[in-house]
């Protein structure tokens, strides 16, 4: 990746990262910043949402525009209440622009799809650390809305154990109820469960379980399990038929 | 679609035809395909309600009781086929019976279960039991030759967002609540549009003289979808939406509805095709939007619209749109194999029962009566797209080129 700038393209919004001493709108400029001054430089990541085609205008504007602004809500919320999430450092509601610190690491998607047998007590911890985060979360009443591993960030250092970050709250809303937050771990469950490959272990959400418990109230932790297994059964439980 | 000539060449003597009997919701058909794939026959019916009612079991099991008779000679008649499943030289060419176990109404899939129990006896061939839900994916794979695609099916009882997964259709997604099809025909009933020949298309039609987009919850949550709070939202708008369709006005362009930028609050006047316009719009980017996660998960580069719904033209248009922004592409099927058929239900009995033949160490007719014996002929309302062990077929596929180039040993 150039120091300038990289590129990601979501679903529905594009990311570049810049330095975020120099230039802080998206560029693409080729001079690169000196070294000296990239040692003082944080880069920082920048989201832009932009329209959908498939989606009629009115109503691609209001969740475009429903979307950063919750995003950015949220983002804060959630550092308030300890959650490990990226620093929102600006908000331009015309350009759909939210400015994010950078997070270092890779998204879990890519530790999932990259791990060996030598990685699986890492593995462990980032789960149970990604549970625990979750639990803060819900236990300040939010929920995240698209709990899945490419919205998590793992920065794995030398000296100390993975650290957990969450990511793209997009979808995120207040709730106070138990069934929205076992959505949210239920989608997660999903996920998790269906990018493990042959050979490990079945039920990786389990460690993602233990965690959250780990960290949630005892009422949290009781009625989000129960609510979890009304949902994972809702499925298998309805009639197909209008 | 072009190569599903009606008649192709029988490349060997062993019968290689299969008749399959649908009819778990308000449409009963009787197809008869091909080992190839060649559709000989798929004659159809609708039970078809008053405007402001819907389809109740015990009715349309009636309906079905009363046609499928007729269809099943129809279908044979139209494959060139008599009554014993015979062609004009006397040789049997139906090598099976299938028909839908479930999901769908219970008497409505009794009433067409019995039918295939009796067909199975009367020409002693083996009787394969299918879900619907697979068949139509099947079919839809058939008709576009899509080979691994993400498949978003919906239609008036199911609404899942699919991928194939470890020999399983797997559900990424799903309604948590109503179908999609189920939420259109309501609001349809709610506006007392026709449900000749369906709610839906109605629904589609009118929603083209749409101007403004009222005001929907959106609810899509994780990589499911809800539409039951939005249908009620959808219904009490329509008590005060001034009524304006016509069934025989000319339509508007396709574009005409998506022009304009107005959007209407609910004391402002509005229309049933406002109305349309908006639940069309809102239900169909929740849709859209779940399958494009998935896609974006399972790595997909196609998509599969199946199901009822997958003819409604507006909604083939999103998911279009949405494939050709990620460089994918988009596979969608007409009315004829979209909406519930025969021929979908007699060609995923086909692969079920190939793929037996293809392992079975013992192919005779006993043996292959005992494996798909007219006693398993039960029907069942709740049967999961991913209890269905597809790998059995599609397995044989991935190591033969065409989806059905493994011939039977016998
Ligand atoms: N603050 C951040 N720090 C580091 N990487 C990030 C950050 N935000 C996003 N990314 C990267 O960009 C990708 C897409 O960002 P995300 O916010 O999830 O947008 P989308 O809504 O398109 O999924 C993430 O999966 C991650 O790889
Ligand atoms: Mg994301």
């Amino acid at each position: 990746m150039s120091r300038g700038f990289g590129l990601q393209q979501g679903a529905e919004a594009v990311l570049y990262t810049a330095p975020f001493l120099f230039q802080c709108e998206p560029t693409f400029q080729a001079s690169t910043p000196s070294d000296a001054d990239a040692a003082h430089a944080q880069p920082i990541i920048i989201k832009r949402r932009f329209p959908r085609a498939y989606r009629h205008r009115t109503l691609d504007k209001k969740l475009t525009r429903g979307r950063l602004a919750s995003e950015a809500r949220n983002l804060l919320k959630a550092r308030k209440l300890g959650v490990k999430v990226p620093a929102v450092l600006r908000v331009d509601v015309d350009a759909l622009c939210i400015y994010l610190e950078r997070i270092p690491g890779d998204t879990l998607k890519e530790k999932l799809a990259r791990q060996t047998k030598n990685d699986k007590e890492q593995v462990e911890t980032t789960l149970k650390a990604l549970g625990a985060a979750c639990a803060t979360l819900h236990q300040g009443n939010i929920v995240h809305g698209d709990l899945t591993p490419s919205n998590v960030m793992v920065t794995t250092t030398q000296e100390s154990a993975p650290s957990v970050a969450l990511i793209d709250f997009g979808l995120a809303q207040t709730s106070t109820l138990a069934e929205d937050k076992a959505v949210d771990l239920y989608v997660l469950e999903r996920a998790i469960n269906s990018t493990a490959n042959d050979g490990d272990e079945a039920e990786p959400f389990g460690h993602v379980l233990a965690g959250y418990e780990s960290r949630a109230s005892k009422g949290l932790w009781n009625a989000v399990r129960t609510k979890l297994d009304e949902v994972r059964a809702r499925g298998r439980k309805r009639t197909m038929v209008g | 679609m072009s190569d599903l000539s009606p008649r192709q060449h029988q490349e060997d003597n062993s019968p290689s035809l299969v008749l399959g009997i649908e009819g778990s919701a308000n449409k009963v058909g009787v197809g008869i395909v091909s080992c190839k794939g060649a559709v000989r026959a798929n004659p159809r019916r609708t039970y078809v309600t008053p405007p402001g009612t819907g389809f109740l079991p015990r009715e349309t099991a009636q309906h079905h009781r009363a046609v499928i008779l007729e269809l099943v000679s129809e279908a044979l008649a139209e494959a060139s086929l008599d009554s014993h499943a015979c062609d004009d030289k006397g040789k049997r060419r139906v090598a099976a019976v299938a028909y839908t176990k479930g999901p769908g109404m219970g008497g409505p899939l009794v009433a067409c279960a019995v039918v295939a129990r009796t067909l199975s006896l009367l020409w002693r061939v083996p009787l394969v039991d299918v879900n619907h839900c697979v068949a139509h994916i099947e079919m839809g794979r058939l008709i576009t030759k899509a080979r691994d695609p993400a498949v978003l099916y919906v239609s008036g009882g199911n609404t899942q967002v699919i991928a194939y997964n470890n020999g399983r259709y797997q559900i990424f997604g799903e309604t948590i609540d109503i179908a999609i099809g189920n939420a259109l025909d309501r609001v349809a009933r709610a506006l007392h549009l026709p449900n000749d020949p369906a709610p839906g298309l109605h629904v589609e039609n009118c929603a083209r003289s749409g101007k403004r987009l009222l005001d929907l919850p959106y609810a899509v949550k994780g990589m499911d979808v809800s539409f039951s709070g939005l249908l009620t939202k959808a219904e009490s708008l329509s008590t005060r939406a001034k009524r304006t369709y016509d069934r025989n006005a000319p339509l508007p362009p396709p574009e005409a509805c998506l022009a304009s930028d107005a959007s209407a609050s609910d004391d402002d006047e509005y229309t049933d095709a406002d109305v349309c316009l908006t639940l069309q719009e809102t239900c169909f980017a929740m849709l859209v939007e779940t399958a494009e996660r998935a896609m974006s998960h399972t790595g997909a580069d196609s998509l599969l619209l199946v199901g009822g719904v997958g003819c409604n033209k507006r909604l083939q248009a999103m998911a279009e749109a949405m494939c050709a922004e990620r460089g994918a592409f988009c596979h969608a099927t007409d009315e004829r194999f979209c909406i519930d058929n025969g021929a979908m239900v007699a060609w995923a009995g086909w692969n079920q029962y190939n793929a037996w033949r293809v392992g079975a160490s013992d192919t005779s007719d006993e043996a292959a009566m005992k494996a798909f014996p007219v006693s398993n002929g039960f029907c069942t309302q709740r049967f999961r797209t991913d209890d269905v062990y597809a790998g059995a077929w599609r397995n044989l596929e991935e190591e033969g080129d065409e989806p059905t180039a493994k011939k039977a040993k016998s």
